[in-house]
């Protein structure tokens, strides 16, 4: 497996009286080829534990193994940060260098790939998201539109070529538009590139049309893990800590409950207008 | 009463004719209406949000807040006092170490005794359920929670108006659904006049009129049944259509008789249900 927590418990401001219990016990298996949507409400915990994944935060207990190895005894965060990249909220905050490129650039440079290595894989990177290098390289990341500035912030992750790539809520604040062309390509990068991929996100229809497996965090802790058909139906459990279910979904469980027989096993669009046809024409 | 007469804003000065990012807009808010604008990244929303309270000015036309006009200094702050604004991204908006601090920012400004600052910033912090966390520090809340400390800020200074753009960006649908009963509680004790302007079209459905900007132009203005319902008019604004609506849509297309307006799970499930007694009243007599 490419990822293990074990028993991982952390606290802000550990040994202080101000002390803030994040993550309770999490034990977490991520394995080679999944896409987790990772989803619970604001302060479950979700960003405290995806920094977790790379070594930017260290367990106050419990231990974080990266390819069966532990992290800050048989692997430093250095070389983890050649595994796993993470994507930031709105990462095109943290864009700070004078061209498209150097700012793509300085990832792998600092991994230390060589200058003809950093050159092809920034290009690599710069087709995935959708921009063309020729276009944009040279020109400053901050006369970019929003949009296009994130792309960028994103390229700068994938040009590391990272085994796995974590996402913190990657389409927030971003249109319908914006959002699909994430979307698309983070599909083309699990499908395709066969890139591991850790997605955040408060969108569940989102993370249904996308994930093969979701983990629900509630309070620090994992409350319900797996396959987007069995946890999605679980539906009085995710309203609990204030989650909605995909729109479809809901529907179906909605029609149940008015007592008509009816499949819920679906959250696609498509898929709800067959079961619907069916028990209605 | 809001008043936009033939507002233009172009951010470049010099070709204001060239892609202007507001063209042209004429409208009326009232007061105690509750307006949702809808548009996509680069629809204009957020300039017309600015414009609002003279954050911005425009280039052409004129905005005025009950017959103030933006555009004249000596009003600038009058106009302030009654347009509260609230924007994306909360860490832009949070100054102080400690929340209450942060929420008093504003009613300080306004030269309130004290007694009157605590009991706003204590309402403004009960209102967006964040009294117990009145003590702590705004960089160690979630997201969500600074959120909810930017909009206490706003309420504090009691405004007559208030602008949100795009408050719910960042939050969980339990965060949104919070600050949807804020605003409804909001509307009912004070009767606020709420400018919210958004590209999630479920935040829309409960508006009491919804305007759609595309490319700097109102391309709808109407009820929100009317609106939402027109997936196509959507779609070419950049708005994605509501997911009931698509399916209704789909539904009709294969013979079901829907109503074509349908934009939530609950008018949905309605629907099919008296479909489903009619097809049993027919089977019966069959």
């Amino acid at each position: 497996m490419l990822l293990e927590l074990q028993d991982v418990s952390f606290s802000y401001m550990h040994n202080t009286a101000l002390t803030r219990q994040a993550l309770k016990g999490i034990n977490f298996i991520l394995t080679d080829g999944e896409f987790v949507g990772l989803i619970g409400p604001t302060g479950s915990g979700k960003s405290t534990l995806i920094q977790h994944f790379n070594g930017l935060l260290s367990p106050t207990q419990g231990k974080v193994l990266i390819e069966g190895k532990e992290l800050g005894r048989e692997i430093s965060p250095r070389s983890v940060r050649k595994i796993v990249g993470l994507v930031f909220q709105f990462p095109e905050n943290q864009l700070f260098a004078e061209t498209v490129f150097d700012d793509v650039a300085f990832g792998p440079r600092n991994l230390g790939f060589s200058e003809a290595e950093t050159k092809r894989e920034v290009k690599e990177a710069l087709r995935i998201v959708g921009l063309n290098a020729e276009h944009f390289k040279d020109r400053s990341p901050f006369s970019l539109s929003g949009g296009e500035m994130r792309k960028v912030a994103i390229a700068g992750v994938l040009a590391m070529k990272p085994k796995i790539l974590v996402l913190d809520e990657p389409t927030a604040g971003l249109d319908a538009l914006g959002r699909q062309e994430i979307l698309s390509y983070l599909k083309y990068l699990h499908q395709k590139m066969g890139l591991t991929i850790v997605l955040v996100s408060h969108n569940m229809d989102e993370v249904a049309s996308l994930a093969t497996r979701i983990v629900i965090l509630n309070e620090g802790e994992i409350i319900s893990s797996g396959e987007p058909k069995e946890v999605f139906f679980e539906a009085e459990k995710l309203r609990q800590v204030g989650l909605d279910i995909p729109q479809s979904a809901a529907l179906l469980l909605a029609l149940k409950e008015k007592g008509i027989d009816i499949q819920t096993n679906s959250f696609a669009l498509e898929e709800t207008k067959e079961i619907i046809l069916g028990a209605f024409r | 009463m809001i008043n936009f007469a033939d507002v233009s804003y172009a951010y470049k000065k010099n070709s204001p004719e060239k892609n202007p990012a507001l063209n042209r807009i004429n409208l009326d808010i009232s007061e105690g209406e509750f307006v949702v604008f809808l548009g996509h990244n680069g629809s204009g929303k957020s300039t017309l949000a600015k414009l609002l309270n003279g954050l911005l000015l425009p280039s052409y036309g004129k905005v005025t807040i009950d017959g103030l006009d933006t555009k004249n200094p000596d009003d600038l702050w009058l106009i302030r006092e009654r347009v509260g604004m609230v924007f994306q991204n909360p860490d832009n908006q949070i100054v102080a170490t400690v929340v209450e601090e942060d929420v008093a920012f504003g009613p300080e400004n306004l030269g309130l005794p004290a007694s009157e600052i605590r009991t706003r910033v204590d309402e403004a912090l009960a209102t967006v359920k964040l009294r117990d966390h009145a003590r702590r520090e705004p960089h160690l809340l979630s997201g969500g929670e600074k959120q909810r400390v930017a909009i206490a800020g706003a309420l504090a200074m009691r405004p007559k108006y208030l602008v949100l753009d795009e408050p719910t960006s960042q939050l969980d649908p339990g965060g949104r659904k919070e600050i949807k009963e804020i605003l409804h509680a909001l509307r009912a004790r004070f009767k606020t006049t709420i400018v919210y302007i958004t590209h999630f079209v479920e935040e829309a459905i409960e508006a009491d009129r919804v305007l759609l900007l595309q490319s700097g132009r109102v391309t709808a203005d109407g009820a929100p049944k009317k609106i939402l319902s027109d997936a196509d008019k959507l779609k070419k604004a950049g708005v994605q259509p509501l997911p009931m609506s698509v399916l209704a849509r789909k539904l009709l297309k294969s013979g079901l008789k829907l109503p074509p307006d349908i934009l939530t799970v609950e008018e949905m499930t309605e629907s099919l249900c008296s479909l489903n007694s009619a097809k049993e009243i027919y089977d019966s007599k069959k």
